[in-house]
């Protein structure tokens, strides 16, 4: 079983939709933590601020529900754009809200990256690449590199040593599009939107997860 | 890297294209419209109900519901949203990002609130404006003033706008050209992502946008009604030396 998590702002369906594409596994959304049935894989899906994100999750009890089912079931989440961000510790989009600290892990604009790169919100498609192809990712993006769909201004930088990094350019830098590290994944785009490269790629997910297809 | 989006027009059951923004011409289902351009495996689809506010009504939910189910690519909506609870329905129903426009002209406040609660990537405002010897005119819901256009456009972008629709309402339906002018103006006043629409009239034309300051450009009229595909703008556009999808 794959659960969703919903936030009540977020296009929880179009996630539903494409998980149900990919896996004959059932696939269900959750509006509360009561909801939960000890799902395999729990996906945080995201769309908002980091701020309204993380009361959302307290709200619905599902703070304590990714913590149980992470640390305890020691099963695998699966964050989508902010809900990848939600993983860490801190957002300057937030200042003063703690995040779920899954990861080590912060949250900070696009713009102090690079401030000349390209506008801000990022909104579009680009191409995404493993930080290093020679090791065994997890999951493949085909060459030429997948081009795939953003729409955030905030982005994640990831302080925890044996993950696997997925980027993409910005301008001269590089910024995290994604990652797995253990029992956690987390995208920066929209899998869900991002046609058939992102139903490839959730694919791909589903079977990182143990799940039947 | 530069989006390109096809537009659909609607009142929730069936497809219109206008003109000028003065009249809207019936021209078939609107779930029609829609299963063509997704299986064009498009950048994004733009779907707004343009009467919506005169007639009292929002963007049918039902509408976004059943294309969400079936939509791969990111889903824009607008019309007649008023308040932040429209919006939370209709990004519940599958809208990635919501465009606004006359009621946000009323109120600024709004604009304000809806980005805070749904984050600036998923917030467009619509610039629906006209040039006229007074100078430039936004349209509201069918009633045009004059207005000091980059002023407004700062107070949008400093409001939370996430993304310009910039429309010249002259040449809406035409197929004359994109305003190059208006677009120059306002990505002078902004560094907040552009999209170009009204009046697409060649793959020549997606790329005077761009070269204007669009990171996307919309169509409706065109790749409804003639052999010009989103797919070969893209063409166009790379090898004009912008980035596209694919």
């Amino acid at each position: 079983m794959i659960e969703i998590l919903d936030l009540g702002v977020s296009n929880v369906s179009s996630v539903v939709s494409a998980l149900s594409d990919v896996s004959k596994n059932r696939v269900k959304a959750v509006s509360e933590a009561g909801d939960s049935r000890k799902p395999e894989l729990l996906v945080i899906p995201g769309n908002g601020t980091f701020d309204s994100g993380m009361r959302q999750l307290k709200l619905r009890g599902f703070d304590r529900l990714i913590l149980e089912h992470y640390h305890q079931r020691q099963k695998k989440v699966l964050g989508l754009c902010l809900g990848m961000q939600l993983m860490g510790n801190t957002s300057s989009e937030s200042i003063g809200t703690t995040g779920l600290g899954l990861v080590s892990a912060s949250t900070s604009h696009l713009q102090e990256l690079n401030q000349n790169a390209e506008t801000v919100p990022r909104i579009g498609w680009h191409e995404v690449f493993w930080e290093d192809a020679s090791v065994e990712n997890h999951f493949s993006i085909e060459k030429p590199g997948e081009h795939v769909f953003f729409a955030h201004s905030y982005y994640l930088e990831l302080f925890e040593e044996n993950a696997t990094r997925l980027l993409t350019k910005f301008g001269d830098e590089t910024y995290l599009a994604g990652f797995v590290s253990g029992d956690l994944c987390g995208l920066q785009f929209h899998p869900e939107k991002s046609s058939f490269s992102g139903l490839k790629i959730l694919s791909e997910i589903i079977s990182w997860a143990g799940i039947e297809k | 890297m530069i989006r390109v989006i096809p537009t659909v027009l609607t009142d929730g059951n069936l497809h219109y294209v206008g003109q000028k923004f003065e009249s809207l011409r019936t021209v078939g289902s609107v779930q029609q419209a829609i299963r063509l351009q997704s299986r064009r495996d498009v950048d994004e689809l733009m779907i707004l109900d343009p009467t919506a506010s005169r007639e009292g009504r929002r963007i049918s939910v039902g509408l976004v519901e059943r294309c969400a189910r079936e939509l791969r690519i990111p889903l824009t909506v607008g019309g007649g949203i008023r308040n932040v609870s429209d919006v939370s329905e209709l990004m519940y129903a599958g809208a990635d990002r919501i465009c606004l426009g006359s009621w946000i002209h009323q109120d600024i406040g709004l604009l304000a609130k809806i980005s805070k609660e749904i984050g600036r990537q998923a917030v467009i405002v619509a610039l629906n404006v006209r040039s006229t010897a007074y100078g430039w005119e936004i349209n509201n819901d069918g009633i045009y003033q004059t207005f000091d256009l980059a002023q407004y456009v700062e107070k949008l972008a400093d409001n939370g706008a996430g993304e310009f629709l910039v429309q010249n309402t002259d040449r809406d339906g035409t197929m004359t050209g994109i305003d190059t002018e208006l677009l120059s103006l306002v990505r002078s006043r902004t560094s907040v992502s552009l999209i170009a629409s009204c009046g697409l009239s060649s793959v020549e034309d997606a790329v005077s946008a761009a070269n204007s300051g669009a990171n996307a450009v919309a169509a409706g009229t065109l790749f409804q009604f003639t052999s010009i595909t989103p797919d070969l703008v893209r063409r166009g556009l790379n090898e004009a030396g912008y980035g596209t999808r694919k």
